[in-house]
């Protein structure tokens, strides 16, 4: 069972008219036109996407001095230095941004997928009263911009000791995510034929079992993407994070590299190796589970 | 796997993830500092009635000002507490250049050899966030005990600090101007003034040159000038898309209202008829005045006819200092905040950096107050019971010696009429253009216009924007910003009588 | 039957305690601190105004603007992101060489945060940054413009950054929807002799239409109130250019510290979402066969 969504073939969008292959003038002409309307677009896309990353790339390996006179901002590097690399870990400590924001953000995930697949699963398979009303409060709550709930949360997690800590962020971080996974994963558990469960039934699980045993491994896939959304969102997380961390110490590696932006005027070339530093993991680490991703939000089917 | 072996696991993860989550909450706290843990026993139970060593001030409205038994001794040098038990503090600071830092460390091994029982852990909060954070964690009570005290104004409504009569003597105030030690007072929330805060660091604003783009240009260094020989100076340094004359920040808080008002000053606009320092009960508002409009123009001209950047508009102090040092541009408004630092970057170019007074205007060379850097004791020392190191802190922070070691670190300011001698800051050119100001300082509004910094940040910001981008005249924006500051003062309860 | 009932909320409890915690009583206090006017500057005159601030924000012309404002961004930020990430889906789900390479390098603007986006083209933006360098050189313009400085530009460059940054929701969202689009569609579409337009046009679009009317909704809900950007890049500027309603309601909390002022627009924000949410969700169902 779990076979019949691995295998499923990517398919093709045919972009292209459909050109009889007899003679090599209409190959030429066909190669043409998947450049076109295949491969330009690819390259224009990765372009745009890369190239403010490069140049940041490039701009870390620059002086200050060079990054800043008008005649700097070349693709030549005249002095190429380490520097600031030196100063980021050296000045600031990066490394502990670093261990902050990978400890916030797995816990995030941790939690906010298991609770996910709980309300998805609940929201999905089991008709009780308020479940539509359940299921409205939960988008309502996308809604809310932060500034309002920002003083109040403030407020509460000091009286609650959740300040300046771990904790603090993966609760906020949890009940920000949680909506969006609930409902990723309730699509997800949607598309599961409900003959399985209800085989597994008829053997003699009752529903917990049947949920642990049928529903929740064939959703893998759709746990690992819900878990990578969750765990972008904790990485990502800004207004937050700053409001409620006051020591140097606790910064994640957002609120970090933000804070270095006040602190001296003119370490561009500061700025520019932090950047760097905070993205290039977790695009490696992307580029490893985006394959995963892709599946389990085909495996969901995305629907409404 | 088979999916019997993963859904056990999955589940006692889950119940893992679940309760650890429960358990973690005190275990995280202690990990990551939380933000209530004191480290010192209070030495006098909290509620305890200040005694009456001190005779200057009154500490009659706040009666959980204790100073422990060792009141007596005010000094800057007093003993601090009994042998053995280590106090541990936190301070706070909104500028964090790598000079600040170094200047922290040298003042901080110099106070540690004195007090080698008081830890101190030193914060950073950066300027942009810094008041509004500052009054959400005095609201919340979690401000660290001491430190910069610029916003304290606004903190002392949230008898968010501890009054200092008890603890400076008149000879620690003398080493300041008269007209600054009025500036340290503040209603506090017995309705009394009391002395809130020391002074720390001083500045003004100057005008910062690009020495070897003057020489090129063939102009000279005057000693004092104005604001036309200004604008000709701006127009002759300007190369058409090559360099400008001057940059403009109209961006951000602080700098950008501070420059602009001088220049109105200049022209003699200001928020009442007299001297802000002067002005102690509300009178008329008069912000809306020819000379703000002539002021204005004046400003905004330099914009208009291409001497200054043209990013202007977006510019905050950081754009307008990287446009400077890179040679854009040839003259800023800037204070004595990290001269050390930007005579390096300048001489690395191949360039020097001088500094000239502002530039005369019909109504003279106005100057802002110079009472730049405030340091104080937060209610949090007080809850603490670490008033006492707290202080020794602090005063040895602002003292004579301490602020040698500081501004001699990173090129600041001191603030001490005796430093001001000193030839370490006497003798050196780039201090000259400030050092005069001093003198004739003001403030930029009165006294009792309490918070109306914000309007001019959150409001007058945007209006010079958008005098700059010709969507507002000069005329609008007096008459809209007066608007503003009377409406904002009002709704505060500060009732402007009409004049 | 009961039994059943209480497996279904206990299942619903750890998500459900996470976000009342967090979410709604904050949100209900929210709601109650806009009847106050709750200034810090006066921490002793904090009185019920019941819905006079309502009746100001209304009243103030930098409340409609930053509406109309607010509304320019979300929309160009989401059709933007929409059309690019329209055409990254289909290029990813193209067999090309390095295929996971090409998707892996399509979704970086997606982990890279915000705050550190705004940076990046902030720095990009400026008079020596890469996009004047380019522009020049290719003379496309004569000399360099502040883009970020000049109210007429300053908004489309603060949507190119968020469609920048914004893409690759849509497109992971797209692509997923494409490759859930069965064979025998396209195979059909193939036999009745369409062209490649017609079949994107007929077949695919309409299959994606449930897709579409998630992700459209959910970024404008997230665009609508998102400050990361826009602060760190313009602060609202130059003279209000830049201001969105969610601005709006940041800077009068934290800028001039008029919390029940604010805490009134914010909740303004959040029924003007609720509304544009209910009708969205109305017109789809309309127009809906499922």
């Amino acid at each position: 069972m779990i076979d019949m969504i691995e295998t499923r073939a990517p398919i093709e969008t045919p972009i292209h008219p459909i050109i009889s292959r007899r003679s090599p003038g209409r190959i030429v002409r066909r190669t043409v036109i998947r450049f076109c309307t295949v491969y330009l677009p690819t390259i224009l896309l990765i372009l745009f996407v890369i190239t403010p990353f490069l140049w940041m790339l490039l701009g870390s390996f620059k002086t200050n001095i060079e990054l800043m006179s008008s005649q700097g901002q070349t693709l030549w590097i005249k002095e190429p230095t380490l520097d600031n690399y030196v100063r980021l870990f050296h000045d600031y400590p990066f490394a502990r941004f670093f261990l902050n924001s990978t400890i916030v953000a797995t816990g995030t995930t941790m939690i906010a997928v298991s609770f996910s697949a709980f309300a998805g699963y609940s929201l999905s398979r089991f008709s009780f009263p308020g479940r539509t009303v359940i299921g409205v409060a939960f988008l309502v709550t996308q809604m809310l911009p932060g500034v309002a709930i920002l003083i109040a949360l403030y407020i509460q997690f000091r009286d609650f000791g959740l300040l300046n800590n771990y904790a603090g962020l993966i609760i906020g971080y949890n009940a920000f995510s949680i909506p969006f996974c609930t409902w990723m994963l309730r699509g997800f558990f949607d598309s599961i034929p409900r003959e399985l469960e209800e085989a597994a039934l008829i053997d003699g699980c009752n529903r917990v079992t049947s949920f642990f045993s049928v529903a929740l491994p064939l959703t893998l896939p759709g746990l690992l993407a819900t878990g990578i959304f969750a765990f972008i969102l904790a990485w990502h997380e800004f207004v937050f994070a700053v409001t409620m961390i006051n020591d140097t110490k606790m910064f994640t590696l957002t609120v970090g590299i933000a804070s270095m932006k006040s602190i001296n005027i003119i370490d561009w070339g500061l700025l520019n190796a932090g950047v760097v530093v905070t993205t290039i993991p977790l695009v490696i680490l992307f580029a490893f589970v985006q394959r995963y991703l892709i599946q389990g939000l085909t495996a969901g089917a995305v629907k409404g | 796997m088979s999916p019997e072996r993963l859904s056990r696991r999955r589940f006692l993860g889950g119940l893992a993830a679940g309760s650890g989550l429960l358990l973690a909450v005190p275990l995280l706290n202690a990990c990551g500092g939380g933000a209530t843990a004191p480290t010192a026993a209070p030495t006098a139970s909290g509620q305890a009635a200040a005694p009456t060593a001190a005779p200057t001030g009154t500490a009659g409205g706040s009666p959980t000002a204790a100073p422990t038994a060792t009141a007596a001794t005010v000094t800057p040098v007093a003993t601090g507490r009994p042998t053995g038990q280590t106090v541990k503090l936190t301070n706070v600071e909104n500028d964090s250049r790598p000079l600040d830092n170094k200047a922290y460390e040298n003042v901080y091994k110099a106070f540690r050899e004195k007090h080698p029982n008081i830890e101190i852990e030193f914060q950073i909060l950066p300027w942009e966030q810094a008041e509004a954070k500052e009054r959400t964690m005095a609201e919340a009570g979690t401000l660290p005990d001491m430190g910069r005290a610029n916003f304290a104004a606004s903190l002392v409504k949230l008898d968010a600090m501890v009054p200092l009569d008890d603890l400076a003597t008149s000879d620690y105030l003398a080493r300041y101007p008269k007209s600054w030690i009025d500036d340290l007072y503040f209603e506090g929330p017995d309705k009394q003034r009391h002395l809130y805060a020391v002074a720390w660091f001083a500045g003004d604003k100057a005008i910062l040159i690009n020495k070897t783009f003057f020489d090129e240009a063939g102009l000279t260094r005057p000693a004092s000038w104005t604001t036309d020989e200004f604008v000709e100076a701006a127009k002759k340094l300007t190369i058409p898309n090559k360099r400008w004359g001057v940059t403009i920040d109209a961006a951000g808080i602080g700098d950008p209202w501070q420059n602009f008002w001088l220049c109105v000053r200049a022209f003699g606009g200001g928020f009442v008829k007299g001297r802000a320092s002067d002005s102690k009960s509300p009178e008329p508002v008069t912000i809306n005045s020819p000379e703000f409009i002539k002021g204005a123009t004046w400003w905004r001209d330099l914009y208009k006819n291409g001497y200054a950047v043209p990013s202007a508009p977006t510019d905050t102090y950081k754009e307008r200092d990287a446009n400077f040092m890179s040679g854009k541009a040839a003259m800023m408004w800037q204070g004595p905040w990290s001269l050390i630092d930007q005579r390096e970057t300048l001489k690395k170019q191949g360039w020097e950096l001088a500094a000239l007074p502002l530039p005369k205007g019909p109504a003279g060379n106005p100057q802002s107050s110079g009472l730049a850097g405030l340091a104080g004791i937060f209610s949090t020392a007080r809850k603490r019971g670490v008033v006492q190191e707290a202080w020794q802190w602090v005063s040895f922070l602002c003292s004579d010696e301490g602020q040698k070691i500081y501004s001699g670190t990173n090129g600041m300011l001191p603030a001490s009429q005796a430093l001001w001698k000193d030839p370490q800051f006497a003798n050196d050119p780039i201090y000259s253009g400030y050092l005069e100001g001093f003198q004739n300082g003001d403030r930029d509004y009165p006294i009792w216009a309490v918070g109306v910094q914000s309007v001019f940040d959150q409001k007058g910001v945007p209006m010079m924007q958008g005098l700059l981008l010709n969507q507002l005249t000069p005329e609008q924006m007096a008459q809209q910003l007066q608007d503003e500051v009377i409406r904002f003062l009002e709704n505060n309860g500060i009732k402007v009588p009409r004049g | 039957m009961l039994r059943k009932n209480a497996v279904a909320y206990l299942f619903l409890l750890p998500a459900c305690v996470s976000i009342l915690f967090v979410d709604f009583v904050p949100m209900i206090y929210g709601v109650r601190l806009s009847f106050y006017v709750k200034n810090i500057f006066r921490p002793d005159y904090q009185p019920f105004v019941g819905l006079q601030q309502y009746r100001q924000l209304i009243e103030d012309p930098l409340f409609i603007r930053s509406f109309l404002q607010g509304w320019y961004w979300t929309i160009g930020s989401v059709i933007g992101s929409f059309v690019v990430g329209m055409v990254a889906a289909i290029v990813m789900n193209q067999r090309l060489p390095a295929r996971g390479l090409i998707r892996g390098i399509i979704l970086i603007p997606w982990v890279v945060p915000s705050a550190l986006a705004a940076m990046m083209f902030a720095l990009l933006l400026t008079s020596v940054g890469l996009v004047n360098t380019v522009l020049t050189n290719l003379g496309v313009i004569h000399d360099w413009h502040p883009w970020l400085s000049d109210p007429r530009t300053a908004m489309p460059a603060l949507i190119l950054t968020n469609t920048w940054k914004g893409f690759p929701f849509f497109a992971v969202m797209l692509l997923a929807g494409m490759q859930a689009i069965p064979v025998e569609l396209y195979e059909a579409s193939r036999i009745d002799g369409a062209t490649a337009w017609q079949t994107f046009w007929y077949v695919t679009l309409p299959s994606l239409r449930s897709t579409i009317m998630i992700s459209t909704l959910l970024s404008t809900i997230w665009t609508f109130s998102s400050i990361d950007l826009i602060y760190i890049m313009t602060s609202g500027g130059p003279f209000y250019a830049t201001f969105t309603l969610a601005m709006f309601a940041y800077v009068t909390a934290f800028g001039t510290g008029q919390m029940g002022y604010a805490a009134a627009a914010s909740v303004v924000v959040a029924l003007i979402l609720m509304i544009f949410t209910a009708i969205y969700l109305y017109a789809y169902l309309r127009h809906s066969d499922a």
